[in-house]
């Protein structure tokens, strides 16, 4: 899932700081997984905002609102009547929930409340660690299912590198070494010829360095929205 | 344990609302301890006294026949 945490308090008064009026929209996805942008935090930081700009002597009018999914037309349409009556929204959906809100309501002044920060899971309770870098070639079947995109430093493909001391990586003492948990894996499995593999330069196209990304299935869309 | 990490991040999150923390404090008594209960409400009413009316309140405080009339529970308002 998408991993975000909440923007400092301040941040996002000084956010908001043009508008009287504003909406808080909470996301019932991702956000709401890792507590930084469900019903529940989208009342409180509304409740925050609510005090903080009262004791700023500024007070805001600020109500919330929490979406099921905050990255598709139909779950954020029915909010056109609040966004309407808000000068601002604040939107504590991810990245692409913020821009969904920012581009089916052109009037709106939308605003981020969340710093989106990867794609993870929750390893216990309260920790979060990035699990995939979306570098759209994926090649964790060489790998013993352990991306080395998303949790090598150096996104090496013929891991490991010499920082990596006693499994641990260079960058960080709390970073394992990904290769070395690639090659503890694939020992346990008994396929570490997949580690003796060179693997070639990889097709960053396929990743951001390709630009913009878009998936298109012929076969899902609907004839009336085809332009042939 | 869990309710103690959870009054430390209110207490964080009054303070960068603008409330002073001091508003908010977190004791473990068990039912046999009511001297020291009684110490510790008393210690509480006086640090809040000290810190005075809520600035949130209308004026920054109750109104005085509020505080000097309790009322029954079944009376009683939430703010």
């Amino acid at each position: 899932m998408i991993i975000a945490e909440q923007k400092p308090l301040e941040e996002i008064k000084s956010l908001i700081a043009g508008a009287e009026k504003v909406l808080v929209v909470g996301c019932g996805t991702c956000v709401t997984v890792c507590f930084a942008g469900g019903e529940k935090e989208a009342g409180i930081l509304a409740s925050s905002l609510r005090m903080a700009t009262k004791l700023d002597g500024n007070g805001k009018a600020v109500t919330h609102v929490t979406v099921q999914r905050q990255c598709e037309w139909e779950y954020i349409d029915p909010l056109s009547e609040q966004v309407g009556q808000a000068d601002m929204v604040l939107s504590l959906g991810c990245g692409v929930g913020a821009q969904a809100l920012a581009e089916r309501f052109p009037q709106a002044v939308v605003v981020p409340g969340l710093n989106t920060s990867f794609m993870g899971l929750p390893t216990e309770q309260g920790v979060w660690e990035e699990r995939c870098a979306a570098c759209g070639d994926c090649i964790l079947g060489l790998t013993g299912g352990i991306c080395p995109i998303a949790r090598c430093a150096k996104q090496l493909l013929n891991g490991p590198c010499g920082g990596s001391q006693d499994g641990v990586c260079e960058v960080d003492p709390d970073t394992p070494c990904a290769w070395q948990l690639i090659y503890d894996k694939l020992k346990a499995q008994d396929r570490l010829h997949l580690i003796l593999e060179i693997q070639p330069p990889k097709n960053w196209s396929a990743g951001r360095d390709g630009g913009p990304r878009k998936i298109t299935r012929e076969d899902l869309r609907l004839a009336a929205e085809h332009s042939e | 344990m869990n309710a103690k990490r959870r009054v430390e991040q209110v207490k964080k999150l009054m303070e960068q609302i603008g409330l002073e923390p001091g508003r908010l404090s977190m004791v473990n008594l068990s039912s046999a301890m009511g001297k020291q209960f009684a110490e510790l409400m008393q210690e509480t009413t006086q640090r809040i006294a000290e810190l005075g009316p809520s600035p949130l309140r209308p004026n920054g405080a109750r109104p005085m026949e509020a505080r000097s009339s309790p009322q029954s529970p079944s009376e009683r308002q939430d703010p």
